[in-house]
């Protein structure tokens, strides 16, 4: 019964594995979207001339600063052909001059306002069982995590509460917790150190 | 304590090295759901994060929180992170953001093994962009503790330093509670990768000592391997106990589960080709001694992570086992935007649980909604929840968040 039961787990792994592995060629994988910047909106929508202006004068920031007009139109003369507005936008990393530089704003909000997807934006090691390890890396070099995070970062799990919505735990954590509380003591202890964290469930104060 | 901080922040050279910048950002959650008696609940959870820099450098950084159970009217406030950072000196042209600083206020306290709050003080200082310092003094406070406690303080700091192409990192903190010597603890790190040997290995070690009783009470080994391109295989060994600056009553979980070190080995191989793509398996064998007796327990887990185009697909099963109980569960997530502003995310996960108290049985959970980005820094998230368990024959939650980035 055990055996049966355990090879019908391999063939259903071994299934679903050689399934993702077909997948592999799939157009996603292809270098292309890696070095795609994930906007949330087109840059024309992100960017706004009126909201820059007060800073962008502070900072003596002037428009051939960005932009590039020395594209001319073959042809010569009132008549010749118009450059195509494309021509005249500011090249994509131009955001970062300022950004990474004069007018930073706090992480990650500097990141958000204008990249959708992080998963772009992380460094490789983050890939390699990070939510286990980052603390012991963190605790290491603390000030390699500031290039994109702040505090708030680390208290979006580790110290705010949001009961409906845990980004820690697992679906169905309030169901077995106490089976990986009695695998993994120390785990708990990282963030739930207040006696009353328990007592408030089990002891009927919240429901 | 207070005048030589002054004196430094008299004497330091603050050149204007930026301009002043705000940024704000709130966040508000909530939700309905009735409990097993059927009694309605709308917990409201407030988040506020503030971040002024001055043409100084000088930044603050406020974090609160307001917590309401609004059909019970149960407020809760929550002053998650509150800091001054008076720049000491700015970062070097090839490492900007090792500068040398003091952080004034309440913040996260996380060196060696340990992770607390601090009412105090904080400062790194750098002498080059791969060695300096840190120093800490102050009092600790448990997570989530929301009253001030300066019962339990503590003193000392660290140094790192890059050499030998490894990281080196030691330290020593004194332990005072109730105006009592609580404690002196040491510790050490070592971090070294040979990228030019066969399979890339990187070694990650650390320990702490308690000093009077010379004994090494938290120690950490890993390894890490890349046998193929792609390919990595992390290995580790830990040896961890509670929080040895926790104040009070922090380490009362832990009590009531173990009385010893708790000891794990762990091993997870991670396929990596691209950001697009990752496949993860991990196996743990974790042991300690509770009042009942010698405790073992297992943990095995293997997940996909996929980035398509536009999709986000994410997939997990696993299966631990302890003296609880065991659990064998598996789901997925999917995130998929559907026109430029709104995203359908979906998720859902099937558990077999058997515990010790004799609950078994399947335990079903579900969720789905739409992100709906209102204007580029406002979006609106709403989810709906389905669950189907030994508690309810069927269970149901709205969740709504809204979050703002003001500027």
């Amino acid at each position: 019964m055990f055996h049966t039961s355990i090879f019908k787990y391999i063939y259903w792994a071994g299934f679903f594995f050689s399934g993702m592995l077909a997948l592999t060629p799939f157009k996603g994988f292809s270098d292309g979207p890696e070095t795609k910047p994930h906007l949330l909106f087109p840059t024309r929508d992100l960017f706004s001339h009126a909201n820059h202006k007060k800073i962008l004068t502070e900072l003596g920031i002037q428009c051939v600063d960005c932009h590039n007009f020395f594209v001319k139109s073959e042809k010569k003369g009132p008549l010749s052909t118009v450059v195509p507005k494309s021509f005249l936008r500011a090249p994509r990393h131009v955001c970062h001059q300022c950004h990474f530089g004069k007018a930073k704003i706090s992480a990650p909000n500097q990141c958000e306002i204008c990249h959708t997807r992080t998963t772009f934006l992380k460094p490789k090691d983050h890939f390699v069982g990070w939510t286990k390890r980052h603390g012991r890396i963190s605790q290491m070099d603390r000030d390699r995590c500031k290039q994109c995070h702040n505090a708030p970062s680390c208290d979006r799990c580790h110290l705010q509460l949001d009961l409906m919505n845990p980004g820690v735990h697992k679906a169905n954590f309030r169901l077995f917790h106490s089976v990986e509380a009695r695998m993994n003591p120390q785990s708990c202890v990282t963030c739930h150190q207040s006696k009353s964290f328990c007592l408030n469930c089990h002891f009927g104060k919240q429901p | 304590m207070l005048i030589p901080f002054l004196l430094i922040l008299f004497f330091c050279p603050l050149e204007k090295t930026a301009n002043a910048a705000t940024s704000v950002k709130s966040t508000l959650s909530s939700g309905y759901y009735r409990d097993i008696e059927q009694k309605s609940h709308i917990p409201a959870y407030f988040y506020w994060d503030v971040n002024h820099s001055t043409p100084h450098g000088i930044e603050t950084q406020i974090h609160i929180g307001v917590n309401n159970a609004i059909v019970e009217d149960s407020w809760k406030f929550f002053l998650y992170h509150a800091t001054l950072t008076i720049p000491l000196k700015e970062g070097f042209e090839e490492a900007p953001f090792r500068k040398s600083q003091l952080l004034l206020g309440r913040q996260l306290f996380f060196e060696g093994f340990e992770l607390s709050l601090l009412d105090g003080v904080q400062s790194s200082l750098y002498w080059t962009p791969s060695g300096g310092a840190t120093f800490s003094a102050g009092a600790l406070n448990t997570v989530l503790r929301r009253r001030f406690n300066f019962d339990s303080q503590i003193y000392g700091g660290t140094l790192h330093q890059h050499f030998w192409g490894a990281l080196w990192k030691a330290g020593y903190f004194y332990h005072v509670k109730d105006n009592i010597d609580n404690g002196h603890l040491t510790q050490f790190s070592f971090l070294k990768t040979w990228d030019f040997l066969p399979f890339e290995p990187m070694i990650f070690l650390k320990g702490q000592m308690d000093l009077p009783k010379f004994s090494l009470d938290q120690r950490l080994a890993e390894l890490q391997l890349v046998p193929l391109e792609a390919f990595i295989l992390n290995t580790g060994y830990s040896q961890l106990k509670p929080n040895a600056f926790a104040p009070e009553d922090g380490n009362f979980i832990y009590q009531l589960l173990s009385t010893t070190a708790q000891k794990t080995l762990r091993a997870s191989l991670t396929w990596a080709p691209t950001r697009l793509f990752q496949a993860e398996s991990q196996y743990r064998y974790l042991w300690f001694n509770s009042n009942g007796g010698h405790e073992v327990a297992h943990h095995g887990e293997a997940s996909l992570s996929l980035a398509l185009e536009r999709i986000n697909l994410k997939t997990s099963a696993g299966y631990l086992a302890s003296y609880g109980g065991t659990v064998t569960h598996g789901g997925f997530g999917a995130n998929n935007p559907l026109i430029t502003n709104v995203t359908f995310r979906s998720d859902m996960d099937i558990a077999w649980i058997d515990k010790i108290n004799h609950i078994s049985g399947w335990a079903y959970h579900g969720r789905m909604g739409l992100d709906y980005r209102l204007t580029k820094r406002f979006l609106i998230t709403a989810l709906a929840e389905i669950e189907r368990n030994h508690l309810f024959e069927i269970g149901t939650r709205a969740i709504l968040y809204v979050s703002h980035i003001y500027f």
